[in-house]
């Protein structure tokens, strides 16, 4: 009967042990579904209109993907771990171990822009919305100021000289604001003008596409402006504008010049339109980028209860992509976004207004494989919805 | 007959110097020129002079579409500017303006539209000048500081292109002319003596 019993023991331990096993890669199997290289936002988007359209791993995996994102150039930080899910249970919305599907965060990393950048002090709010669900959200950290809706926004690359495109080693990057009726620019530092341009007089002329080209020059004493650039004109105002500005004095020599992508920053009530529209709106932006314009980007920002973006650019030099967390207006990269040729960098943007004609304009800092420094800026318009 | 050696002798050395003046390199952003490169003229001639440009390896799509503004300087006691022609698809970016400067004299054309390789346009200039005078047509960007030219499409690119003017000599009426003129009026005298 003993030995009976112990050959039932070691056949029901056995049995347990094979099952553990089985749990475990099945378990093991559902935390490696490789999601790198595939378009996530559009996954999250098809299963939260449709929770049949994805399967749910695949959804859950791109989720966290585009969700946590530890600061480029940062170490990534272990994810606490937590026996239960406080964020399910009441009381969740006072607690501090409510982790949520927190937002996702870079901070530049590589190189610093000399200009116009923010301190990287992180800003928490948490809340819990949507029956309990506790939604921990973080302010985005942006390496450039931040949009906001409604209000002129825009980014330019900075160097030396008048010649707008240089080095990028020698490329650093700033807010930029055109004015609606093209008589000025300004360059802003940390919400500072660094340069005013002189009053411009503007010219208009016709373009085989969809935009007019700006061309406007000014001069004070031995102060010289100018903007040549890409726009598209509401009636008499400019929506968008890109490509080249310049301020220098002829006396001295002393110049800045750039290129820049600049508009109004969509408003928070079409912010909230896209959002609630549906299970949110996806938008889909393309076009050549300013400094290097052989590169030609792709941008898809969704907005709805995840708001996330992703992106790839293609030059005949490299590709890359990245992806993460929008807020508003503005967009910053992930660091576990971007694709494994990407060494260090950010990409920041915001989306352009109106809502029925948005664009998109960004900056992009990137250190590649075989490619290395890449400095840009580019205003994108939308190609679908 | 020494004056005729030293003034065939200055112009060979003022076109060898005109040409080391003249010789830019086509560079990374292209160059525009002045062709032909030492015509010869004779007083009274209307004068047509191309200007180029040549910028296939400059950032942005080929043929693209490219604006500058170019300034010609010149002798007004040699040449008179008369007007500018836009070799299509180039075309006025602004009205064509001639200003003088102490001696000198410049006009300026502003265009858009032209091709990355091929002819914006042609000056045209009558020759006041007498026999052995030499001028030099320079050319250069219209914008001294930030530069004028760009290449449009697909994005606005500045460029930067060399400058490659021209030089002029204006030459005696060529000894077959004589010969031909003077056969023309030897052949009227023989005929009214006939008559």
């Amino acid at each position: 009967m003993g030995r009976q019993f112990n050959s039932y023991g070691v056949l029901l331990a056995a049995f347990a042990f094979v099952l553990a096993l089985f749990w475990q890669q099945a378990a093991q199997a559902q935390g490696a579904i490789d999601v790198s290289g595939q378009d996530c936002v559009s996954i999250v988007a098809a299963y939260e209109a449709d929770a049949k359209a994805v399967p749910r791993e695949v959804a859950e995996a791109c989720k966290q993907a585009l969700n946590v994102s530890p600061g480029a150039g940062f170490p990534a930080e272990e994810p606490v771990q937590l026996a239960g899910d406080p964020c399910t249970e009441a009381g969740a919305a006072s607690s501090a171990f409510c982790w949520g599907p927190w937002s996702a965060i870079a901070p530049a990393a590589g190189p610093v822009p000399d200009l116009a950048l923010n301190n990287p002090e992180r800003e928490l709010e948490e809340n819990c919305v949507n029956q309990g669900t506790c939604v921990a959200t973080e302010e985005l950290v942006l390496p450039l100021a931040g949009c906001e809706p409604g209000l002129p926004c825009g980014f330019a690359t900075v160097i030396d000289g008048v010649a707008s495109v240089g080095n990028p080693e020698t490329t650093s990057f700033a807010r930029a604001e055109v004015a609606p009726d093209g008589s000025g620019f300004t360059i802003v530092q940390e919400g500072q003008p660094v340069i005013n341009s002189t009053p411009l007089v503007p010219r208009y002329l016709p373009r085989t596409d969809e935009f007019e080209t700006l061309r406007a020059v000014g001069a004070e004493g031995d102060q010289r402006s100018r903007l040549v650039n890409r726009v598209l004109r509401q009636g008499d105002e400019i929506q968008v504008a890109a490509d080249v500005w310049g301020d220098g004095n002829v006396a001295s020599g002393a110049a800045l010049s750039g290129m820049l992508a600049a508009g109004t920053a969509i408003s928070q009530a079409d912010i909230d339109t896209l959002s609630n529209t549906g299970a949110g709106t996806t938008l889909q932006f393309s076009g050549p980028m300013s400094v290097d314009n052989a590169t030609i980007a792709n941008i898809s920002v969704a907005y709805g209860a995840s708001s996330l973006w992703t992106g790839s650019w293609e030059n005949p030099a490299y590709s890359f992509s990245a992806g993460g967390a929008v807020r508003g207006a503005d967009f910053v990269s992930s660091a576990q976004q971007f694709s494994d040729n990407v060494q260090s960098g950010f990409v920041q943007g915001a989306v352009l207004g109106p809502a029925n004609d948005p664009s998109v304009a960004h900056i992009v800092e990137v250190t590649l494989d075989n490619a290395g420094l890449v400095r840009d800026v580019g205003l994108l318009r939308e190609v679908a919805r | 007959m020494k004056h005729w050696h030293t003034r065939i002798l200055g112009t060979v050395v003022l076109a060898l110097l005109g040409t080391a003046a003249h010789a830019s390199a086509v560079g990374p952003d292209g160059l525009v020129s002045l062709t032909p490169q030492f015509p010869q003229v004779v007083n009274g001639d209307l004068l047509g002079i191309d200007l180029s440009l040549n910028a296939p390896d400059s950032p942005g799509f080929s043929p693209g579409s490219f604006h500058g503004i170019v300034v010609l300087e010149y002798d007004p006691a040699v040449v008179m500017f008369d007007s500018f022609e836009f070799t299509n698809p180039a075309e006025a970016l602004g009205p064509v303006t001639t200003s003088t400067h102490g001696a000198g004299a410049t006009v300026e054309v502003a265009f858009q539209n032209a091709f990355d390789v091929g002819d914006i346009g042609t000056f045209f200039f009558n020759v006041n000048g007498m026999d052995g005078d030499v001028i030099d047509l320079s050319i250069r960007d219209g914008d001294d500081f930030f530069g004028s030219f760009t290449n449009t499409v697909p994005t606005i690119q500045p460029i930067y292109p060399n400058f490659q003017g021209t030089t002029v000599n204006v030459v005696p009426i060529p000894a077959a002319v004589w010969l031909f003129i003077s056969a023309l009026g030897l052949a009227a005298g023989v005929a009214r003596r006939r008559r």
